[in-house]
């Protein structure tokens, strides 16, 4: 059955209010990596109707993947940005969404993000996530990035947490849970980072904080 | 007294160099940390034990660029943030 594009506005605007509901549509946001935290914060800014979605990732759906990403086995091969964008379009059509099926390094942020107004750092690696979050604080005056740190395993849920470090940057998780000490990442405890920064991420849309 | 002279002369020394080197009383990630006047980020990290790869630095509220950790010098009444990130997503 489709919807027209009325009638989705019609939908979240009675769940949000029109206020936030025109803030939330005028969002623009990108999702720097499409693994666990990023395909499900994206889904959930989707869901809310965040209007313009960038989606950023060189990689392919891998079946080990399932265990916490936001794919399904018919996506197993797939290029992730394709995956994601099928996907977020299943839950609203009428969303700008962009992909970008690249990997991302210090000398493609500045053309990469020149339109996005938040950045949502969803990476894997440690050093690509210091890459990113140091990239677009140092060449983009005015950018704000939500990034992720410790989220593996399935430790306390409540040790995760978003915090300000600095002005124009925002961290969310516990900090220590590093993934590579035999110590794997997990849907549930994977979503819980995911949504602090997806909700991180509509407050700032929304009020500005 | 010659021997005396000697151990004077030393003494005199010590308290003149270590009268020399001011120290300066910084704040990293909340904790009070004393160090030398003047010592460089770069040096600072090497010494800390932070893999200069996964890091974020925040000196005063400020991102330090990465290429500028060694000629950034830390003074008294600094506040630095440094993020030290981990795996996973």
């Amino acid at each position: 059955m489709a919807f027209s594009k009325e009638e989705i506005q019609e939908a979240l605007c009675r769940r949000h209010t029109p206020e936030i509901q025109e803030r939330l549509n005028k969002g623009r946001v990108a999702i720097s990596g499409l693994g666990g935290l990023g395909s499900n914060a994206a889904s959930a800014l989707a869901r809310i109707g965040v209007g313009h979605l960038h989606l950023i990732d060189f990689d392919r759906v891998d079946l080990t993947n399932l265990n916490r990403q936001h794919y399904f086995m018919r996506h197993v091969g797939m290029y992730k940005t394709d995956a994601l964008r099928e996907q977020l379009l299943d839950i609203n059509p009428y969303l700008d969404i962009q992909t970008d099926c690249v990997r991302v390094c210090e000398e493609n942020i500045k053309e990469l993000f020149a339109k996005d107004d938040i950045i949502c750092e969803a990476f894997d690696v440690p050093e690509n996530k210091a890459m990113l979050v140091n990239g677009v604080l140092e060449q983009f005056p005015d950018k704000i990035v939500v990034s992720a740190s410790g989220m593996a395993g399935y430790g306390d849920s409540n040790m995760i947490r978003t915090r300000k470090v600095a002005d124009r940057f925002y961290l969310c998780g516990d900090e220590t849970s590093d993934s590579g000490a035999g110590m794997g990442l997990m849907a549930p405890r994977v979503s819980i980072c995911a949504g602090h920064e997806a909700n991180l991420i509509a407050r700032l849309l929304i009020d500005g904080i | 007294m010659k021997g005396c002279t000697t151990a004077g002369v030393f003494l005199c020394g010590l308290l003149f160099w270590s009268m020399g080197k001011e120290d300066a009383m910084i704040r990293v990630n909340g904790e009070a940390r004393m160090l030398e006047e003047g010592v460089n980020l770069l040096d600072f990290l090497g010494q800390e034990g932070y893999q200069a790869a996964r890091i974020a630095v925040e000196k005063n509220g400020e991102i330090v660029p990465k290429s500028s950790y060694g000629e950034t010098m830390l003074h008294d009444g600094d506040v630095l943030e440094i993020v030290s990130f981990v795996g996973g997503g």
